[in-house]
């Protein structure tokens, strides 16, 4: 009689352990489907993961680097790495002025902002292209965006100032994947 | 159904509690891990209800082995 009763609870127990499995598989995928959501909503809105296409910021980034931008940074300042979309197209260049700035390039390959000599550490010649007169005053709701291979990259000098609205994020970080 | 020491009863009730199902609620439902939960202590309480009850049919039988009480007929109430 009392085994009997004993395979009672030990149907109690089966069922509970199997309702536990399953509450356990329930709870890890919707903590799976929160985290998919959180983590699509902070790199949609707050950060920014992208890929370095093409060389255009040589040396300091490479093709095929990842780079971590934050979108919520509004202000900008001089020298600072920022992306920015380019008919669709992302790309990483330095912020080099702002709207009212006077951008000045000469024949010695020197760029000069307001009347003062960029030269950061950059270790190229920068040369006016054919597109913009120089000395160009950048208008209002524009930046000027160089990238850092200056001798061989496509930025402001080819397309013309971009819109505050194309610039995407300033980079935070870079993760260096190939020649480490 | 036949009471074969109350076995059958109890194999129906294991067989009832295995193919349970409860009906969800989204809103204002109670956890069905705490169902089983109270389902197990009640069935603890129910057994240990049956124990005792077992213990007190087995002292009875006794007793009318040991007093021989008869019935009408002047028969034994109880055949050893």
């Amino acid at each position: 009689m009392m085994s009997k009763t004993s395979d009672i609870s030990q149907v109690i127990r089966k069922r509970r352990n199997k309702l536990a499995i399953k509450e356990g598989y329930i709870n890890l995928l919707t903590k799976i489907i929160l985290m998919m959501i959180l983590g699509y909503f902070i790199f949609s809105q707050v950060f920014l993961l992208s890929r370095v296409e093409g060389n255009e910021m040589f040396p300091a980034a490479k093709d095929g680097d990842l780079i971590i931008g934050f979108r919520l940074q509004g202000y900008y300042e001089k020298n600072d790495v920022i992306t920015y979309r380019v008919s669709g197209e992302r790309k990483v260049g330095r912020y080099m002025g702002q709207e009212g700035d006077i951008v000045t390039m000469d024949d010695s390959g020197t760029i000069r902002i307001n009347g003062t000599v960029q030269s950061g550490e950059i270790m190229y010649p920068t040369y006016a292209k054919e597109g913009i007169k120089y000395p160009f005053q950048i208008p209002q709701g524009y930046v000027f965006i160089l990238g850092d291979y200056r001798t061989q990259t496509i930025d402001s000098r080819d397309f013309g100032p971009i819109s505050k609205d194309n610039v995407e994020a300033k980079v935070i970080t870079l993760l260096r994947r190939r020649g480490l | 159904m036949k009471d074969n020491n109350g076995n059958e009863y109890i194999e129906k009730i294991a067989q009832w509690l295995e193919q349970i199902r409860f009906r969800k609620k989204f809103f204002g439902g109670i956890s069905e891990q705490d169902v089983w939960k109270r389902m197990d202590e009640l069935n603890n309480m129910y057994e240990e209800a049956l124990k005792a009850e077992r213990i007190r049919y087995d002292v009875m039988i006794e007793h009318y082995k040991k007093t021989g009480i008869e019935n009408q007929d002047g028969e034994m109430a109880y055949d050893e």
